[in-house]
């Protein structure tokens, strides 16, 4: 008789007290994200709520009243060729920009991971473009790509080589910000990528050198499978990030040349404050975020057993 | 590693390192040597030679005209935007790990929802919201106060993020044995997680501080008053619509560049590591 | 509470708006007097935004300080806003309900503030004392929205052209007149600009913007001229409609032009470098008279006379140049728009003019200032002024006018830098045009 109760009698507690450690832990987990919840609900949900409000009414900027708009301003979004034509470029900005700007920056960490004479001069210049404020950089860039007078087209012309008129020429003038933005980003990758890699076990390194792995092979079965979750933040954040793209079009091209550049932020700036339609702004905000969010599910589908979520 | 010895993998290392640190300092060197150039200069050289790379007329007058404005105490901006800066990266730093620790360690109902509910946050485009964040303001009598400029930035969704995935290699069964030992979440926190997440944090530091650093439309539209603006609004007020003071421009902005420059060099010993935790790595 | 913000502004802003009305009525026969509130021994603040440019704000910062001597009761809190963000900045407090209590604004944005009610009309102060009729018709007419006077004019603007004078004279060109009756016509100046194009050199004959093709108010400014040059309107008389105006032959024939100048004949800068024409890169330039100010002060060398004139703005079917600038307003929201525009007079009346033409030579909008100094009957400043008064022609004033602005900017960069078809291009513009009239139009 005791002896089917002696099991159950030692589990009992043992079970009582994982339950309690439990529930203890959830409630250090939530107190723990408290402060960063009150902040965010108050400051970014609670303004995001009164814009989702706005979205949904025909809302002038400046004006104390506004009309009930229903579903109007979605409605007309959708037939809109420059918020559509906008949506169109910010997906080929980061179509572009993804992985492009993720394989340099890649190959930057890897580069100057080990150390040698001279690495740290080389990461601090890697850098140095994020320590210029993206507006100024926008800016210099402006002026170096001048079709005429601009730096870069001067020494083009000097090597002999064809003129780049990123500023004018509907055709290319994305590239222009691509490269713009690639310049000024793929320091801050880098330095992701960077503490992802020094987390790899140098013996991990040495076992497969041992077994006889070639430098790509120890790339592609050390380092990729052990550098995934890293990657897949980069990735997940990149998009985010180059999709809302903005500062750098504002202030190079202004949408421009013949509005081969706008992007939606660029749109929803454009319209909420010079146009001051924030309703329709705020719309265009909206179906922006579900297209994003949209996007972002499945590519934390995708790196599922990867991402730390 | 082992391969490089190859005279062919050496040379192309070299010309790969070489040749993206000139594309990285090009257009910052241009900026530099600009702010020694005077005004009528700075346009001027249109062809191949020495007036293209170097001032002609070598001045100081740029960084004389920011610093002794009295109607733009320059120094004063800096001192601003580093209060600011440094402020909401500290509060920033304690605010964001102590809800990624959450995320990557604990376990609690509804975690995936609250945490894509957290990552929706950086996918709204800040543009349209800024004006109710701004009517938010105004009924909290923060406007034109540095509040406004702080608590809205504390948080920073994309900083969570990060630290989530470097908070992941911190095994949890020393997380576990601590508890065991009868320490509380707290105390685990900042005995063996915080410790072991410096490097991390110094990470978040640099790009919180960065950020920080960059910020221009939100003091702009807050921040009524000249004394109390930050170092991107003046920079940018160089540039009226009849005339832009370049030569200015490039001083500022060559200035400015200097404390996260600096931060990041005093830094860079940290910065490059994940989680130290050699031995109990799992 | 999602709802109940937007009410409260609605609230705040019907009895501000009602304070304001009872405040400008009530104390008309008192408000003359400078000292009327002094007796309280209370201090009224005023607060007065502007875009930053220097030489403005030095002048302005003279005026207040003589203002505050004169006015021991009312303080001004003048801040100086960067240019490209002055509007995001003025609308988002406008859109908050705080903005200050004078802002300044360009003449035709004004529409849209008015139509919202976020400024008031100043008619019955300018009755009183605002020597209205000493103003130029052309800026009276722009500052108008719908019978109402919205603004006080700092001055009047208006565009002519610029041309290097030692580049003409190699080539073997005669200058053109400094009679504005005798503008150049489009094709007399393309025939120079074919013969003044360099591009060995890097020399632009013919740029036809000041600024180029920027993103701001700069380049519909100019690109309007050739609209109205050309004989096309941009809206109806009524201001209700663009389709059958912007959209005319007369219009097409001017984008078909510029279109030319960009792509064919290639005589003018897709990318027009920073101060081309100072560095002898443009040959034939348009600017206002705010560019002799910022020649001294940055290319000393490059001399009015010697390398340089000016002369009237080119001409088409009709000889029209683009009028407007900036003015101060006052805003619905204000507790005190007595002192404001005790104020506002004072910057912008009689005597305030004479003192910002001298610190700032922008083209005076009171006759009483033209007349006050010789040199603005002279060389080169009469040429401005001679065209302002015979040629001027305003921006429209509309509270669509932000979708205007941002629609012409569109349709010449599409058809200048993009090449794009013109029937196209205007199709798009007439569209993007009605639908602001839709949206903004509405009061």
């Amino acid at each position: 008789m005791p002896r089917p109760a002696s099991p159950a009698r030692s589990i009992k507690p043992a079970r009582r007290t994982s339950a309690s450690y439990e529930r203890q832990e959830a409630k250090a987990a939530l107190l723990f994200i408290l402060p960063a919840f009150a902040l965010l609900a108050l400051f970014i949900f609670y303004p995001m709520l009164q814009a989702l409000w706005i979205s949904f009414r025909h809302y002038n900027l400046i004006s104390a009243e506004s009309a009930f708009a229903g579903f109007g301003n979605y409605r007309k979004l959708l037939g809109d060729d420059a918020f559509l034509a906008s949506l169109r470029h910010a997906f080929y900005f980061t179509v572009v920009v993804l992985p492009v700007q993720t394989a340099i920056s890649l190959g930057l960490a890897l580069l100057i991971q080990r150390k040698f004479r001279g690495v740290g001069f080389f990461r601090t210049v890697y850098f140095l473009p994020v320590a210029v404020s993206f507006a100024i950089a926008s800016t210099i860039f402006r002026l170096i790509y001048n079709k005429d007078y601009g730096m870069l087209n001067i020494v083009l012309k000097g090597l002999g080589l064809p003129v780049l008129d990123f500023l004018s020429n509907p055709n290319i003038s994305m590239w222009g910000i691509i490269i713009l933005c690639i310049w000024r980003a793929m320091g801050f990758v880098m330095i992701i990528f960077l503490a992802g890699l020094n987390n790899i076990p140098d013996y991990l390194y040495e076992a497969a050198h041992v077994d006889g792995a070639g430098p790509f092979q120890r790339f592609f079965y050390v380092t990729v499978p052990l550098l995934k979750r890293t990657l897949a933040f980069v990735v997940i954040i990149t998009t985010m990030d180059a999709l809302k793209i903005f500062i750098p079009i504002y202030i190079t091209t202004s949408g421009g040349p013949a509005g081969s550049t706008s992007t939606v932020v660029h749109f929803i700036y454009e319209t909420a404050f010079k146009q001051m339609n924030m309703g329709y702004a705020a719309a265009a905000a909206f179906l922006f975020f579900l297209l994003v969010l949209a996007i972002s599910a499945v590519q934390l589908r995708l790196f599922r057993s990867d991402v730390e979520y | 590693m082992r391969h490089m010895r190859k005279p062919i993998g050496f040379t192309l290392r070299w010309a790969t390192l070489l040749l993206v640190a000139v594309v990285s300092l090009f257009p910052i060197y241009w900026m530099v040597m600009s702010s020694f150039r005077t005004h009528d200069e700075i346009f001027r050289y249109t062809e191949l030679g020495r007036g293209l790379f170097l001032p002609v007329d070598w001045t100081l007058q740029n960084y004389r005209d920011i610093f002794l404005d009295p109607a733009k105490p320059f120094g004063r901006y800096l001192l601003n935007t580093l209060s600011v800066a440094l402020v909401v990266t500290a509060a920033g730093l304690l605010v964001n790990a102590m809800a990624a620790f959450s995320f990557a360690k604990l376990r609690f109902p509804f975690k995936k929802g609250l945490l894509a509910l957290f990552l929706s946050s950086l996918v709204i485009p800040y543009e349209v919201i800024m004006i109710p964040q701004y009517l938010l303001m105004r009924d909290l009598g923060w406007i034109n106060s540095y509040k406004a400029l702080i608590f809205p930035q504390i948080v920073w969704v994309f900083g969570i993020f990060m630290l989530i995935q470097f908070f992941a290699d911190i095994p949890r069964d020393i997380l576990d044995a601590a508890r065991m030992d009868g320490a509380r979440w707290p105390r685990i926190f900042g005995v063996i997680v915080l410790p072991a997440a410096v490097p991390a944090l110094i990470t978040l530091g640099i790009m919180t501080f960065l950020n920080q650093w960059d910020s221009f439309l939100w003091p702009l539209v807050v921040i009524n008053e000249e004394q109390r603006q930050v170092i991107q609004v003046a920079i940018s007020s160089f540039q009226s619509l009849r005339g832009i003071s370049w030569g200015k421009i490039m001083a500022a902005t060559t200035i400015s560049s200097v404390p996260i420059l600096a931060v990041f060099v005093l830094l860079q010993r940290y910065y490059v590591q994940g989680i130290t935790m050699s031995g109990v790595k799992g | 509470m999602k709802k109940k913000w937007p009410l409260t502004l609605g609230i705040l802003l019907a009895i501000g708006g009602l304070s304001a009305c009872g405040d400008s009525n009530g104390n008309d026969a008192e408000a003359g007097a400078s000292g009327s509130q002094a007796a309280d021994g209370e201090v009224v603040e005023l607060s007065f935004w502007r875009h930053d440019y220097a030489p403005e704000a030095e002048a302005l910062k003279k005026l207040i300080a003589s203002f505050e001597e004169s006015h021991k009761n009312i303080k001004i809190n003048f801040q100086m806003i960067p240019n490209d963000q002055y509007e995001t900045k003025i609308r988002t407090a406008l859109a908050g309900g705080n903005p200050p209590d004078i802002m300044a604004l360009d003449a035709p944005t004004l529409a849209s503030y008015a139509a919202q009610k976020a400024i008031i009309p100043l008619d019955d102060y300018f009755a009183k004392d605002g020597s209205k009729d000493d103003l130029l018709k052309p800026v009276i007419e722009g500052l108008t929205y719908d019978g109402k006077m919205y603004a006080a004019p700092n001055n009047e603007g208006t565009i002519v052209m610029f041309y290097n004078k030692k580049m003409f004279e190699e080539k073997g060109i005669p200058l053109p007149s400094k009679n504005v009756d005798e503008a150049w016509t489009w094709d007399q100046v393309l025939d120079a600009a074919k013969k003044l194009n360099d591009p060995a050199k890097g020399v632009y004959g013919w740029n036809p913007t000041p600024w180029g093709f920027v993103g701001h108010e700069g380049a519909p400014y100019s690109e309007m001229a050739f609209l109205w040059q050309a004989g096309a309107e941009i809206l109806s008389p009524d201001g209700t409609t663009a389709k059958g105006y912007l959209d005319s032959a007369e219009s097409k024939q001017a984008l078909t032009f510029w279109k030319g100048l960009f792509n064919t004949d290639k005589v003018s800068p897709k990318e027009l470098p920073q101060d081309a024409f100072w560095n002898g890169k443009v040959a034939i330039h348009v600017d206002g008279p705010f560019a002799f100010q910022y020649q001294e002060q940055n290319f000393p060398n490059f001399k009015l006379g010697e390398d340089y004139d000016v002369a009237p703005l080119w001409k088409d079917k009709k000889m029209i140049g683009t009028t407007g600038s900036w003015g101060m307003a006052i805003t619905s929201k204000s507790e005190h728009p007595d002192e404001a525009w005790e104020f506002v007079n004072w910057v912008t009346g009689v005597e305030g003019s004479k003192v910002w033409y001298q610190e700032t030579k922008n083209l005076p909008a009171r006759q009483s200032t033209f007349d006050a100094f010789d040199e603005l009957k002279a060389y080169p400043m009469n040429i401005y002024a001679e065209q302002l008064a015979k040629y001027g022609h305003p921006r429209p004033v509309t509270p669509a006018y932000p979708a205007i602005s941002e629609a012409i900017r569109q349709l010449f960069e599409d058809v200048g830098l993009g090449n794009a078809d013109v029937d196209e291009s205007l199709a798009k513009a007439v569209k993007k045009v009605e639908d602001g009239i839709a949206t903004l139009g509405k009061e």
